[in-house]
């Protein structure tokens, strides 16, 4: 019988750009792919992704200009919900975001893995597809939250660590990867006033609205 | 119902040219509600390559599905799994926001 996992869920965040955070994921997710863990990436920064960029030897669409992402990813629930069906479940496949996870092409040692779901097809289209898409109407007329939350419950099923590479400052989806979907959340600063500030009134926020927070301080040069 | 019409148009064409004002005319007829609303992309003709027409065509589907899912009402089977679920936990029925 196979073990089922209650994978972690992990956001990188940082306030302000140029922090490092994306490389900093990237690294992590290879050193835990390395260690034998199952591990998912996910590039959220819809606005501007980047991490395909550290995973670009180990991928086969290396610009992503065929392979779907979390843009197609809620599009297309938006879009069902808006569908009348028969079959009670139905949100249940659409909730799988692993539909949309390429595998490194990389042997990992101890059985490791990882799996990359990119931000979504990179085209002409694509910058239409982000800025048209309502998330305020995802949740508050299609129940995108709800969603969310059984996305959130077969990732854990299926990986030990999902990495969630998310949008800065304080835009609509940063508030998502950083309040829903994390366990943890990884916030990311440089030495200045700026960042210091915005690291700290994130950190504020995601505690006045996490479940059971805990705060925990590492160094980071 | 959402559409959208293409009308393909000679610029080289005499005919074209001279019907140009009626043809104008007869689409603000055809979609009064849309002309009324001034619609940013209603009857725009200043597409004069197919690079502009892509930009055009994918801008005009983007809003066309923003529309739909603004309008549309929500599968009935999704819209009470949805409050189910809500009165169980009501965490994220509004989306999170950073302050």
């Amino acid at each position: 019988m196979t073990e089922k996992t209650t994978g972690k869920i992990i956001t990188f965040y940082s306030y302000k750009g140029g922090t490092g955070r994306s490389m900093t994921m990237a690294n992590v997710a290879w050193i835990l792919a390395c260690g034998g863990k199952k591990v998912l990436a996910i590039d959220w920064d819809l606005e501007a992704p980047g991490l395909h960029r550290y995973f670009h030897p180990f991928l086969i669409d290396k610009e992503l200009t065929a392979s779907d992402g979390v843009i197609d990813f809620v599009i297309n629930f938006a879009l069902e919900a808006v569908t009348p069906k028969k079959e009670k479940d139905w949100h249940v496949e659409h909730a799988n975001i692993m539909r949309y996870a390429v595998s490194l092409n990389h042997e990992f040692p101890k059985g490791g893995r990882l799996d990359f779901v990119p931000a979504g097809r990179q085209g002409s289209s694509y910058a239409v597809r982000v800025n048209s898409f309502a998330w305020e109407k995802f949740y508050d007329r299609l129940g995108g939250g709800v969603f969310l939350e059984e996305a959130k419950k077969q990732m854990r099923d299926e990986y030990d660590y999902i990495l969630i590479d998310s949008r800065t400052g304080v835009s609509d989806t940063s508030g998502i990867c950083t309040i829903q979907m994390p366990d943890i959340l990884v916030s990311c600063f440089t030495l200045n006033n700026q960042g210091i500030d915005g690291a700290m009134r994130t950190a504020k926020t995601v505690f006045e609205n996490a479940r059971n927070p805990v705060c925990e301080s590492f160094p980071y040069q | 119902m959402s559409c959208i019409t293409l009308i393909l148009w000679n610029e080289d064409d005499q005919e074209s040219k001279l019907e140009k004002e009626r043809l104008a005319v007869a689409v603000r007829g055809a979609f009064k509600t849309k002309h009324a609303l001034s619609i940013k992309n209603f009857f725009p003709d200043s597409i004069k390559s197919s690079a502009k027409f892509k930009e055009e065509l994918v801008q005009a589907l983007g809003d066309a599905q923003a529309k739909i899912l603004d309008t549309i009402e929500v599968d009935k089977i999704w819209a009470k799994y949805v409050v189910i679920h809500s009165q169980q936990s009501s965490e994220f029925d509004k989306k999170p926001l950073i302050n």
